[in-house]
């Protein structure tokens, strides 16, 4: 799964070359660095695809730095700014980073192709 | 851009004696003027004229480039003006050069705002006042004591006329927010909110001489790269710590004067780096979202909330006890007992009284002069027991009096 859903992302991404834009729902485009994702480990996210493509090598130490059973930063990131409440509803769920990986890719598979 | 704003914490508490049972009623002197008396001309010494000394050089090097803040209390004052005229000079002087804020906060570094607001605005009051006597500053930019804030507070604070307000970067208020940005508060309108970035404050304040610390010994070119990084994902780096770090928690030897020495050339070596003032930097960016704050988040320990104040129930009384008398102690208008009344109101008296001695043992044990939470608890206790008795002794005069 996680394999077909990478190679139709690296097509997403061709044709929808990763560019600085407005916050709009369901943009896979990059947000603003004022609402862009602040991990622990000083990584900076702008968009759900550097998300999905951040959790592929995020440590567990910092999977779980921002994903506690009181709070997922993730998931408030994805409502807050995205608005995109399905999908944060689906990652509070996630409880891995792959997981969560694979639920952001479906989510943009479906929603964009 | 980046706009670096440095605001150092200058504090020293009226530290109580060993105020015995056996004192209440016969001695009304709570304080260990020896000690206090100590402690500041050490910390004069090895922190306060030298860093002063050092923050001069640096403003007049860079010709206006450099800026910082202080926020520093009344009763750091008043021991200056006793023991150490030469500090409060300095600190003049430096207000002199046009590249110095100062912050408002409570006189005697209180927690007043949680028991007594009437309290609170009498306590920023006073110090706006000293401010204004000795510096001839006007704050615009307020900080509570120990950065402890809350929605509430902001609002507060915003009534009051302030144009931003301080407080802790934390992660569990921030989420996936940056500390780098200017926020407002939940609560706010009007009021910037400035937040500390509290890796980078406390790569300075305490790790920079951690030889366990994997990125031990920090460089200023180290440093100046991850501030650097920050250029594109931020407008501004709150770096907020005690001024104390300089040469008395970090002790010269460690280099942390040669480190600050150094630091602002490194940094402006960028040129989309700058240094501001908290109000400058509330003044040149609009806010990019709001921050809720409902619980009070402070500075300290690991936990970032009041536990290091009231966390145990010898704090909570000791607290409760001494703002029951506010009323009483006020009435009597008799300045002495007042300003008695109101050093206790210091947070420091409460923080010495902490017994969480597990992660952050090793500070508290660090900032108290006494053996241990319940010694101090003891002396403050009795001391308030004293100013009990001082009333008992007006009431009972004005009584006879009126009869």
């Amino acid at each position: 799964m996680v394999k077909r859903v990478k190679e139709v992302m690296k097509k997403v991404r061709k044709e929808r070359p990763h560019d600085e834009g407005t916050v709009r729902r369901g943009s896979i485009k990059a947000v603003p660095a004022e609402v862009s994702f602040y991990a622990i480990d000083g990584s900076r996210l702008h968009s759900l695809l550097e998300l999905a493509d951040c959790l592929e090598m995020m440590s567990d130490d910092t999977f779980f730095y921002h994903v506690t059973p009181t709070k997922n930063d993730f998931a408030a990131w994805v409502r807050d700014v995205f608005k995109e409440e399905d999908l944060a509803d689906r990652m509070l769920r996630a409880g891995s980073s792959s997981r969560m990986q694979v639920m952001i890719l479906r989510h943009l598979l479906a929603k964009f192709l | 851009m980046v706009a670096i704003s440095f605001y150092f914490q200058v504090h020293q508490p009226v530290r109580l004696k060993h105020y015995s049972v056996f004192d209440i009623g016969h001695n009304h002197d709570y304080f260990f003027h020896q000690k206090n008396k100590e402690v500041i001309e050490k910390v004069a010494k090895k922190c306060y004229l030298p860093t002063n000394r050092l923050m001069l050089d640096l403003i007049n090097q860079f010709d206006g480039k450099f800026k910082i803040s202080y926020s520093i209390t009344g009763t750091a004052i008043e021991q200056f003006q006793h023991y150490a005229p030469e500090v409060l000079d300095s600190f003049k002087e430096l207000a002199k050069t046009g590249c110095v804020e100062f912050l408002s906060e409570t006189y005697y570094h209180s927690l007043s705002y949680l028991y007594s607001k009437k309290e609170f605005v009498e306590q920023v009051d006073l110090h706006k006042k000293m401010l204004w006597k000795h510096f001839r500053a006007k704050p615009t930019t307020f900080r509570n004591t120990e950065l402890v804030f809350n929605n509430e507070l902001g609002k507060f604070i915003e009534d009051l006329g302030y144009d931003a307000v301080l407080a802790e970067g934390a992660d569990h208020i921030l989420g996936w927010r940056s500390p780098n940005f200017v926020y407002r508060p939940r609560t706010c309108s009007r009021i910037k909110l400035l937040l500390k970035n509290y890796k980078l404050s406390d790569d300075i304040a305490f790790r920079f001489s951690n030889s366990s610390w994997a990125d031990y010994p920090l460089s200023v070119e180290k440093y100046a790269q991850w501030i650097n990084a920050i250029n594109g994902n931020g407008t501004n780096l709150n770096l907020f710590m005690d001024y104390e770090t300089f040469g008395e928690h970090q002790w010269s030897t460690t280099g942390i004067f040669n480190f600050m020495r150094h630091l602002p050339q490194e940094l402006l070596k960028h040129p989309d780096n700058s240094f501001k003032t908290p109000s400058e930097v509330a003044r040149e960016n609009e806010s990019v979202g709001e921050i809720d704050m409902h619980n009070f988040v402070s500075w300290a320990d690991l936990e970032r909330d009041l536990s290091a104040w009231l966390g145990n129930q010898m704090q909570q009384t000791a607290m409760r006890e001494l703002y029951v008398l506010e009323n009483e102690v006020k009435r009597t208008k008799d300045p002495v007992l007042i300003s008695d009344w109101r050093k206790l109101t210091t947070s420091d008296h409460f923080y010495y009284m902490c017994t969480k001695w597990f992660s952050d043992g090793d500070v508290h044990k660090y900032f108290n002069p006494y053996d241990s939470p319940y010694d101090c608890f003891i002396a403050f206790m009795n001391a308030l027991n004293d100013i009990k008795h001082r009333l008992d002794v007006r009431h009972r005069k004005i009584i006879r009096e009126v009869a």
